[in-house]
């Protein structure tokens, strides 16, 4: 092998990695992404409930985290509810309405009334 | 490892209850509440035939003028049957008092049809043309004022063509 040791005591190499900038920025979520990989391997031999479950809300808590993604979630609970809501409300309203017209009728049909 | 996005989730199950409870309210909203008390009926017809305050006085006065009289006719029909299913009870012929009480109940029931078809018309004359129409459509559907007629109508007659074929090929 012809490995090469510089020397020491070479300045231009020094002065070179002395004017070396390394950036220091990382991405934002890169140690959670380090310790979730950590984890993801070390999980992979021993899979229990609780580590499967803590991995999905790892990756639930990582897919919420996108404003797109929380919107979306909040506008179809919402709009589930609303629409759900008035269904209900409707198919409540026409039953009252429905009760409501019968104590009419039996209070003008003396058959009705008779019978009741 | 705190996971504040996860408060989402019952904020969303939240939101969701707040949406269906509000979606609910406002198809509810305007309706009383069902109660035994006397004149919800009347509110019920003020509301489902858009009457004005003038409008719904009158029906309301016509409504109470017209209670005794129901009542009355509701008690005489009882009567009738109770004497008419006594009579029936005693025998096992068809008497001269049977074929009279029959007559009879039949007259009160032709009095009570004509005293509720009166009292439709002239709560329908004090309603809006297209209302009154309404109210008289869905009154007459629901009371029993045609009862008999819509029985007869029902009736399909028999087809002699039918009876007749058959046996001309036998």
């Amino acid at each position: 092998m012809n490995a090469r040791h510089p020397d020491p005591d070479d300045t231009r190499l020094s002065d070179v990695l002395h004017s070396w900038d390394v950036p220091d920025r990382l991405s934002p979520r890169f140690t959670e992404g380090v310790w979730r990989r950590i984890e993801s391997r070390s999980g992979a031999t021993s899979k229990s409930p609780l580590a499967t479950l803590a991995t999905f809300a790892t990756w639930l808590s990582e897919v919420l985290r996108q404003r797109r993604v929380a919107a979306a979630y909040l506008l179809l609970l919402v709009t589930v509810g609303a629409s759900a809501g008035t269904l209900r409300g409707h198919a409540s309203s026409e039953r009252l309405s429905l009760a409501l017209q019968n104590r009419y009728v039996q209070s003008i049909d003396p058959f009705a009334e008779h019978l009741h | 490892m705190k996971k504040p996005s996860l408060l989402l989730l019952p904020l969303g199950l939240i939101a969701g209850a707040l949406a269906f409870g509000t979606g609910f309210w406002l198809q509810t909203r305007f309706h009383p509440v069902v109660s035994t008390g006397a004149g919800v009926e009347l509110d019920w017809l003020r509301r489902e035939f858009k009457l004005t305050d003038t409008q719904f006085a009158r029906v309301a006065e016509l409504h109470n003028a017209y209670k005794p009289h129901c009542a009355e006719l509701c008690q005489r029909i009882s009567d009738r049957n109770q004497r008419l299913r006594d009579a029936v009870a005693r025998t096992n012929v068809l008497t001269d008092e049977i074929k009279g009480l029959v007559a009879e109940t039949g007259r009160t029931r032709d009095e009570c049809r004509q005293a509720m078809l009166g009292h439709l018309y002239a709560v329908a004359g004090q309603m809006p043309p297209d209302s009154g129409q309404r109210y008289l459509q869905l009154m007459l559907s629901a009371t029993c004022v045609l009862q008999e007629t819509r029985s007869i109508d029902s009736i399909q007659p028999v087809q002699p063509e039918a009876h007749g074929s058959h046996s001309h090929h036998e």
